[in-house]
């Protein structure tokens, strides 16, 4: 008799926990508030570590979940749990990929807090061009700045590990951005301390463009000084501040003055 | 002094074999393997820096273990030796009180030594191993003489709560009492840093809490700050931002500590009554 009491329990106590696991799939996920920073560093102490990687997978489970929020309804928790995890354990690399891929886009309120993670990322990792990169992306594509992603990108060349094509980006982006005087010194950095033959001369040629440009911008600056506006188009600088205005026109650059500043851009693909 | 040595020797040995005997060092390494095995199948919810996880797991876990060990099996072994009126048999020999502490210091201390040097041997295979894994972007370095630096400074932690742990037997009866006083010892010794650091961000603002943070400063000499000998982060990085002259300075601090530390404790069970 107590015998099949028993089974009949095992067999409703199974039956059951099946059922309860199907019913668990139809709840709302949501990424419930954290606890303060100061708490999680008490309570962690030595596994502060462990407790910044447990943090990241409920991030990681919570993002990967379906159906997920509306994402102005977890964006700010989402950034509460970043900061939790940066302050426990700054070094740890996923964070930073998972903060840029998941909040970087939202708004440009959002782009700027995953900046300043970064910042603060680049500060403890300081052998970690991506960070550079990510905020450098960031200033470019979301927040519209190309002069600014561009010291962010150049800055990372200190690095001894950056790729080569960080530097030329950042250069790129100065000369969109109108900072060309920036632009032409790190050129100049790059091309002294470049080895290979074939990238020295594409540097040179990119000297050499520069070089007219800032021709061209010194004379701006001139007319500014003398008639205390800007010029509406380049040709009211020839010929009182320039003999003839410089060719820049080929594959790595267009010259293109709008909005009172002198850019570089690369010309659009056919 | 070689019969002071050959008495602190015996009592080492007497609680070194009773914690053999316990087979408390076998269930914490199991306890410790289970949850490394666990650990594994969460290291997949990690894209990049798997070697960084792996070795915070596996320390985190030594460091768990050596936790249980000081909680319940040294706190037990001490309270409950005077609870248990066993003492008394040991004492009643030519064994002085203060000879008794330190046996006992260093019995639990080549237990804990034990626990740690396996599970440490074991989470040094475990890492080399998920290294020959996965490719060199995922865990690019492996600092070895690091990852023994990680796992001195957390022994010479854990021996230092072992003093503590001593200390409150030598002030307080019952093992109840000594496992919630040395509880709460360790968790004032996580807060007063995170403290420290709130108050001197705003310390620049306002006059009146300089006197609040050099209280608190002071209460960093009581709890120290074993923070600092946390080396974790150094094992997996190219070029480890460790300054020699800090580290040195820690495990000499620490180690003062352990002995100012362990003095009070010999004096405090020779003036107490048993």
């Amino acid at each position: 008799m107590w015998r099949f009491l028993f089974f009949l329990m095992f067999c409703l106590y199974i039956s059951l926990a099946l059922l309860q696991g199907d019913k668990k799939t139809l709840k709302e996920v949501k990424l419930e508030n954290t606890m303060p920073i100061g708490l999680h560093q008490v309570v962690s102490s030595y596994a502060r570590q462990l407790f910044a990687d447990a943090i990241y997978i409920k991030v990681v489970v919570f993002l990967g979940s379906k159906p997920l929020p509306k994402v102005d309804d977890y964006k700010n928790n989402l950034y509460q749990h970043f900061l939790v995890i940066q302050a426990l354990h700054p070094q740890l690399i996923d964070m930073y990929y998972l903060s840029e891929s998941s909040l970087s886009w939202v708004s440009k309120a959002d782009t700027l807090r995953v900046n300043e993670l970064m910042s603060v990322g680049m500060a403890k990792k300081t052998e970690e061009w991506l960070l550079y990169f990510f905020k450098g992306f960031n200033e470019f594509y979301y927040l519209q700045e190309p002069a600014e992603a561009a010291r962010t990108l150049y800055a990372s060349s200190a690095i001894e590990s950056t790729p080569l094509w960080l530097g030329s980006l950042a250069t790129v982006l100065a000369a969109k951005g109108g900072e060309l005087r920036a632009g032409l010194s790190w050129l100049k950095v790059m091309w002294g301390s470049e080895t290979d033959v074939d990238q020295k001369k594409r540097y040179a040629r990119d000297i050499v463009t520069f070089e007219k440009a800032l021709l061209i911008q010194v004379a701006l600056e001139h007319f500014k000084g003398i008639h205390q506006v800007w010029p509406e188009s380049l040709s009211e600088l020839v010929p009182d501040f320039l003999v003839e205005l410089p060719v820049i026109k080929g594959d790595q650059y267009d010259l293109s003055y709008a909005n009172e500043q002198l850019r570089l851009l690369r010309p659009k693909r056919k | 002094m070689k019969q002071a040595i050959q008495c602190i020797s015996a009592v080492a040995q007497l609680t070194f074999l009773d914690g053999l005997r316990k087979q408390t060092l076998l269930g914490l390494i199991v306890l410790a393997l289970l949850l490394e095995c666990s650990g594994i199948f969460f290291m997949d919810f990690f894209g990049h820096d798997i070697g960084r996880a792996s070795s915070d797991f596996l320390l985190s876990v030594i460091w768990l273990a050596g936790l249980v060990f000081l909680f319940f099996h040294a706190v037990q072994t001490i309270a409950l030796s005077e609870e248990r009126k066993s003492i008394y048999m040991i004492l009643s020999r030519p064994i002085s009180r203060s000879q008794y502490v330190l046996g006992t210091f260093i019995g639990l201390a080549s237990l804990l030594l034990i626990l740690q040097a396996s599970l440490g041997v074991v989470a040094w295979f475990s890492l080399l191993w998920i290294k020959t894994q996965l490719d060199v972007q995922y865990f690019a370095v492996f600092n070895h003489g690091y990852f023994v630096l990680s796992l001195f400074g957390l022994m010479l932690m854990q021996c230092c709560v072992l003093a503590i742990i001593m200390l409150f037997c030598g002030m307080l009866r019952g093992s109840f009492l000594v496992l919630m006083m040395s509880i709460a010892y360790y968790f004032i010794c996580s807060s007063i840093p995170v403290v420290l650091e709130a108050v001197k961000q705003q310390i620049s603002s306002v006059q009146e809490g300089d006197n609040f943070y050099y209280l608190l400063q002071g209460l960093a000499l009581i709890f120290p700050d074993f923070s600092r000998l946390d080396f974790k982060d150094a094992i997996l990085e190219m070029n480890p931002s460790l300054v020699a002259v800090d580290t040195v300075s820690a495990f000499v601090l620490s180690a003062l500590y352990l002995v100012i530390v362990l003095t009070c404790a010999c004096y405090l069970y020779s003036r107490r009554d048993l």
